[in-house]
């Protein structure tokens, strides 16, 4: 049962060190995908111990132990679990719910505004600002200075990357993973990298679609100096450092290199597998603790 | 239509002065009705996105470059963003760490800026 459990920390530490070079391998589209999944994955790996622990311990409790005994059955003579520990798995999934149930209705604030948009809005504001919305038929959102700043093939590169947000799905990955890193931090780092990787896709995309990489090294670059130094959060110090490898990364695109790639493919397929195959173990024993529930 | 709306913008961005619904629709790939463009082209000024002037008897379009092209326009009111009421959008760019500022700004000469 330790083994169970300390499995997930050490397939989702294996997990976040692909993550480290995998954009750097494959494409960004291949690299959103993978580390979604990755984070995914991890999550769903550490609530299902999580819980175990809590049912575990409750097992132990002589008032509970007679209602699910069979939990004891399951692991004879191997079991420890302290009271404490229940105690705490029960404290650390309670204020995961609390912390995805925040993100939530973050999203859902932060979008409200934009309800019904359908094209291209314009915002008056000095900041420089252009995002996506996703949506039906969801749009693309401009300030008026970022607008009027740049020049023309400029313009149209941000609305080709915005654009690709909106046609390739990108809130899916972004908020997917975003969620899995509310509820868990330690996963912060591995969202950040899924949302670095959309914002690559994007750029690539964009690339392509107005037929000029250095076009949008050069927009994206402007609007990055537009903004003042003072208006990044500590929050986002890190999207904020990724700003100039995208414009590198456009100017100076390196081909994946084919050992390399296959070394980090069968890493990051085999730590999802791993890891499915751990938790899949402890979410059989969670069935049928549901059952044991659902039959009082 | 937004997608429609993105490449009228494109046309307009890359024309030299203002154009006629006509002339758009020749710069066009997409085959799109008279009325289709005549229709995306005064949406787009009533975002703001466009700037219009009178040419005889029909209306020309260009890009927006000044304060007061935009303030001709009827900007959605409504609408405010700023960069701590959007964190959890696929923003264009996500602000400035001061350390980078250097690094980019010899990018941004490579790129020809």
């Amino acid at each position: 049962m330790n083994l169970l459990l300390v499995a997930p920390l050490l397939l989702t530490f294996a997990g976040a060190v692909a993550g480290l070079f995998l954009p750097r391998l494959v494409s960004p589209a291949t690299c959103a995908r993978v580390l979604t999944a990755t984070v995914v994955v991890a999550a769903s790996a550490i609530a299902a111990a999580l819980m175990l622990v809590g049912t575990a311990a409750a097992s132990e409790l002589s008032a509970v132990s007679s209602v699910i005994g069979w939990c004891r059955a399951l692991y004879p003579g191997d079991h420890e679990a302290s009271p404490w520990a229940g105690i705490i798995a029960a404290g650390i999934l309670i204020a995961a719910a609390v912390r995805g149930g925040q993100y939530v209705r973050r999203v859902r604030s932060e979008h409200a505004p934009y309800k019904g948009i359908d094209g291209i809005e314009v915002v008056a504001t000095g900041e420089p600002i252009a995002f996506a919305v996703p949506g039906r038929p969801g749009g693309v959102v401009i300030g008026s200075h970022l607008l009027l700043a740049l020049e023309a093939d400029e313009r149209c590169a941000v609305l080709a990357h915005e654009n690709a947000h909106l046609r390739h799905h990108h809130h899916r990955y972004v908020h997917t993973a975003e969620l899995c890193a509310a509820v868990f931090p330690f996963l912060v780092p591995q969202a950040r990298q899924v949302r670095f990787a959309t914002e690559r896709w994007a750029d690539e995309s964009a690339a392509t679609e107005i037929g000029s990489r250095r076009t949008v090294a050069r927009a994206i670059a402007r609007v990055a100096l537009m903004s003042h130094p003072r208006d990044l959060s500590p929050a986002l110090a890190f999207s904020g450092r990724g700003t100039s490898a995208r414009v590198e990364a456009l100017l100076h695109p390196i081909a994946p290199r084919r050992f390399e790639l296959a070394l980090a493919v069968s890493v990051s397929v085999g730590t999802i597998a791993a890891t499915l195959a751990g938790s899949s173990v402890q979410v059989h024993h969670l069935a049928l603790f549901l059952v044991q529930a659902c039959l009082l | 239509m937004g997608s429609l709306e993105a490449q009228v913008l494109d046309v307009l961005w890359r024309a030299d002065g203002p154009v006629t619904p006509a002339e758009v629709r020749e710069a066009l790939d997409a085959d799109l009705a008279y009325t289709t463009v005549m229709t995306i082209l005064s949406r787009l000024w009533q975002k703001g996105l466009a700037a219009r002037t009178k040419q005889s008897r029909a209306f020309a379009y260009g890009a927006v470059v000044s304060e007061s092209d935009l303030a001709a326009t009827r900007m959605r009111a409504a609408l405010t963003a700023t960069s701590d009421r959007t964190a959890t959008m696929s923003r264009f760019v996500d602000g400035l760490d001061p350390r980078e500022a250097a690094a980019l700004r010899t990018l941004l000469e490579e790129a020809g800026g």
